[in-house]
C-alpha cells in the first residue's frame, strides 16, 4: 500500500480528535475521588506450648510448664476520609507451672523450685486506637487495659508521623505510658507483697527512608523508664531495684527482589539497660510470593543477652547484696527460633497459618556462659487465623 | 510509613497482565482494588470477545444483512464513535471491519494467501460500507466488526480510571504491553516503560518515561510468517489486504492507551517513512524502529 506522494499528513488534530473521542467513553469518565471503604476483621488463635522442665533439673514441684491459648480479635475501619479506628481484644488462658526459684543441687548446679501445676489464669487485653491521616502528618492515639486476677495495667500512647522528601522519608515519634498494679494471690499466706505499683514511660523515635523503588530502611531509638515495684512477687527471695532505664536501637531493612518475586526482611535490635543487660536480636524473613494468592514466609531469629548485675543462678549462703534474682529472663543465654508462615488470599479473605519453634540455651549465647539457668524456656507456637476485608 | 507498592499479576484476553498500585496499607488493603480491576477486565473481555456467542460483537456480527440494523448500548456506541474518528484520522487505515481478512491469512502456515481470496474478502472490508447512526448500526451482509484492535487498550484505560476514581493516585495497568498510567510514583518520578527490541523481543531497547496517559506498542514480531525472507505480520491493511513491511516496532505515548494503540496500528500500516512522518505531524510521542 502506498498513499499518493502529494498527500501531506498535515494533521495536528489527530491526537486531539482521537483523545476527545476516547475521553467521551463512559468507562474513562473521571469522578470525584471517594474515600476508600476498607473494613478489616481479623481473628487469630495461637497455641503456645513450653517444653516441660527436665526431671533432673527440678528440685520440687511440677515439671509441666506453661501452655497458653491465645485468641485475638481485631476490627479496623476508616471513618470519613482521613480517620481510621481500630479495636483489638485479646484473651489468654494460661495453665501449667512456673519456676518459683532455684536452689543448689547436689552437684552444685542450680535446680528449679517449681510451683504446683494448679495455676490456671486468664488475661484479657483490650485496646482502642484512632489515627488521623493528614496530608503530611498522621497522628494516632491508643488506650488500653490488660487485666488478670492479680494484675492490672492501664496504658495509653500517642504517636506522630511526618512524611517529607516527597514521601520518601518519614519521621516518627511516639510516647506511651503504662500504670500497672499487682495484687499477688495468697499474699498473706506466703509473705508476698500485698499490693504494689509500677509505672513505665517510653519514648520512641524512628526514621524511615525509601532507598529505591524496591528497598526501604528504618532506624529507631527507644528510651524507657520503669519505676516502682519491679520484682516478681511469686519468686523466692526476688528483690530487684525500684527503677530500670532501658535503651533500644533498631534497624529494619526491606528489599523486594523482582526476579524472585520475594521480599527480604532483615531486622536488628540492640538493647541495653542499667541492670547491665545487653542483648542483640537478628531477624531474617523471606516473604515469597508463590503466586498472586499464596505467600510463604520462612523466618529465622537469633537472640543473645548478658545477665543482670544482681542475677545469680541460685542464692549463695553468704550473699548480702540487697538485690537478688534467679529469674531465667535475667540470666545470660542465647536463643534461636525458626518459623514458617503460610498466607492464602481468597476473594475477601486471607487465611494464615504459622508454625514457630523457639529454643533458648547457654550454648547459643554470644558470650561464654558458665552456669545455665535451668528455667530457660523452649516453646512451640502455632497460629492460625483469617482476615476478612469488606 | 510511606506508600507501598503492591502488584497483582493475572491473565486476561489471552495474555499476561499486571496491576501495580501504591497505597497506604495502614488504612487500605490492595486486594479489593485488584478485584475491582480484574472484574472490569473480565467484563470487557466477555462483552467484546468474538469467541463468545453472547458477546456484543457476536450479536452485531450476527445482525449483518439485517435491514433494521442493531441497537447498541452506550459504551459500545462510544467505541463505534471512536472507531469512526480513528478511521478518519488514519485515512482509512485503522478499520475495525478488517477482521474478515483473517479468513485469508493463516499465520501458522508458511505460505502466502491467494490474491483472489484477498480480493474477494476486500469487498467486505471498509468502515465506509456500513452505516452508523448512534445508536443504530447497520452492517451489510458478509461484513464483520472486531473490537480486537481497541478493547484491550480501552480496558487498560478503563481500569486505570476506575482505580483513580477509587482513590488510587499512583500506579499503572499493564495488559500485555498495553499500558495505562494511573499516576506517577509517589515521589513524582515517572514510570520507566521498557520498549521491546524488535530484533530480540525479550529485551528492552529503550525506555519511555511516563507520568500519565497510555503507552501502546506494535511490532512485526508479534504474529507473522516469513516467506522468501520477507516478513508478513498480522497487522493487515484494510485497503490491500496485505501487511506493510518496514516497521520493526513502534511505541506511542499518548493521552490514553486507546489513542496510543490506534497510532501504533496506523504507523505499522504506513511503513517506516510515512509512519514516522504521520506520528510526528500528529504530535504523538513515539519511538519507531526499522525492520
Amino acid at each position: 500500500m502506498n498513499l499518493p506522494d502529494d498527500k501531506k499528513y498535515n494533521k495536528p488534530s489527530a491526537l486531539a480528535a482521537l483523545t476527545a473521542s476516547a475521553l467521551a467513553l463512559p468507562a474513562l469518565q473521571t469522578q470525584a475521588a471517594t474515600a476508600p471503604v476498607d473494613n478489616i476483621v481479623s481473628y487469630r488463635y495461637s497455641s503456645y506450648m513450653e517444653d516441660d522442665a527436665k526431671d533432673s533439673e527440678v528440685a520440687s514441684g511440677s515439671t509441666k510448664r506453661y501452655d497458653i491459648d491465645i485468641q485475638q480479635f481485631r476490627i479496623s475501619a476508616p471513618v470519613g476520609k482521613s480517620f481510621s479506628v481500630s479495636f483489638d481484644a485479646l484473651t489468654e488462658k494460661m495453665s501449667g507451672a512456673s519456676p518459683m526459684g532455684t536452689q543448689a543441687g547436689a552437684d552444685g548446679q542450680p535446680q528449679l523450685v517449681m510451683s504446683g501445676a494448679s495455676i490456671s489464669e486468664n488475661r484479657d487485653d483490650v485496646t482502642a486506637s484512632i489515627t488521623h491521616y493528614g496530608e503530611k502528618m498522621s497522628t494516632g492515639f491508643t488506650a488500653g487495659q490488660s487485666s488478670e486476677n492479680d494484675y492490672e495495667a492501664n496504658y495509653f500512647g500517642i504517636d506522630w508521623e511526618w512524611e517529607f522528601n516527597q514521601k520518601n522519608s518519614a519521621f516518627q515519634i511516639a510516647y506511651s505510658q503504662s500504670d500497672d498494679e499487682i495484687t499477688p494471690t495468697d499474699a498473706v499466706l506466703f509473705g508476698r507483697v500485698q499490693r504494689a505499683n509500677k509505672e513505665t514511660q517510653t519514648i520512641n523515635l524512628g526514621l524511615s527512608q525509601v532507598l529505591s523503588k524496591n528497598s526501604l530502611i528504618q532506624y529507631g531509638l527507644g528510651f524507657s523508664e520503669d519505676s516502682g515495684y519491679l520484682s516478681d512477687p511469686y519468686k523466692i527471695d526476688d528483690a530487684r531495684p525500684s527503677s530500670r532505664t532501658r535503651y533500644t536501637a533498631i534497624m529494619r531493612y526491606r528489599h523486594f527482589y523482582k526476579e524472585s518475586n520475594g521480599a527480604l526482611h532483615f531486622d536488628y535490635r540492640y538493647y541495653n539497660d542499667d541492670w547491665d543487660i545487653t542483648s542483640h536480636t537478628f531477624n531474617f524473613a523471606w516473604h515469597k510470593n508463590v503466586s498472586g494468592k499464596i505467600q510463604l514466609i520462612p523466618s529465622f531469629r537469633y537472640y543473645s543477652q548478658t545477665e543482670a548485675n544482681f542475677y545469680e543462678p541460685y542464692k549463695a549462703a553468704g550473699n548480702t547484696n540487697p538485690y537478688y534474682s534467679s529469674d531465667y529472663r535475667l540470666s545470660p543465654y542465647g536463643a534461636i527460633s525458626a518459623g514458617l508462615q503460610f498466607i492464602h488470599k481468597f476473594k475477601h479473605f486471607s487465611y494464615t497459618a504459622k508454625f514457630e519453634r523457639y529454643e533458648s540455651d547457654k550454648k547459643y549465647s554470644f558470650e561464654k556462659v558458665a552456669v545455665e539457668n535451668p528455667g530457660l524456656v523452649s516453646y512451640t507456637l502455632i497460629t492460625v487465623g483469617f482476615d476478612f476485608i469488606f | 510509613m510511606p506508600l507501598e507498592l503492591f502488584k497483582h499479576p493475572f491473565k486476561i484476553m489471552g495474555g499476561p497482565a499486571e496491576i501495580q498500585i501504591y497505597l497506604d496499607d495502614r488504612i487500605n488493603t490492595p486486594q479489593p482494588h485488584f478485584e475491582l480491576a480484574v472484574k472490569e477486565a473480565q467484563r470487557l473481555e466477555k462483552k467484546y470477545s468474538r469467541y463468545r456467542d453472547d458477546s456484543v460483537t457476536t450479536t452485531i456480527n450476527n445482525s449483518a444483512g439485517n435491514r433494521q440494523g442493531t441497537r447498541v448500548d452506550e459504551e459500545t456506541a462510544g467505541l463505534l464513535n471512536y472507531a469512526q474518528i480513528a478511521w478518519e484520522q488514519s485515512d482509512g487505515l485503522f478499520d475495525i471491519t478488517s477482521g474478515v481478512l483473517r479468513k485469508a491469512w493463516d499465520f501458522k502456515s508458511v505460505k502466502l494467501p491467494d490474491q483472489a481470496i484477498i480480493s474477494t474478502l476486500l469487498n467486505f472490508v471498509g468502515w465506509n460500507k456500513l452505516s452508523w447512526n448512534t445508536p443504530l448500526l447497520y452492517l451489510p451482509k458478509g461484513m464483520e466488526i472486531d473490537f480486537g484492535g481497541v478493547v484491550k487498550e480501552y480496558a487498560a484505560d478503563a481500569i486505570a480510571t476506575l482505580l483513580r476514581n477509587n482513590g488510587i493516585h499512583h500506579g499503572l495497568v499493564d495488559l500485555a504491553g498495553d499500558i495505562s498510567i494511573i499516576g506517577p510514583h509517589p515521589n513524582d518520578k515517572p514510570w520507566k516503560i521498557g520498549i521491546r527490541n524488535p530484533a530480540n523481543p525479550v529485551e528492552a531497547i529503550a525506555s519511555i518515561d511516563a507520568y500519565e496517559g497510555g503507552i501502546a506498542s506494535s511490532g512485526n514480531y508479534e504474529r507473522f510468517i516469513i516467506v522468501n525472507n520477507k516478513r508478513y505480520c498480522h497487522i493487515l491493511n484494510p485497503k490491500t489486504g496485505w501487511p506493510q513491511q518496514g516497521v520493526g516496532g513502534v511505541s506511542v505515548h499518548a493521552s490514553t492507551c486507546l489513542v496510543a494503540g490506534t497510532a501504533t496500528t496506523t504507523a505499522m500500516l504506513l511503513g517506516i517513512k510515512d509512519g514516522k512522518e504521520w506520528l510526528r505531524a500528529s504530535q504523538f510521542k513515539h519511538l519507531i524502529l526499522k525492520e
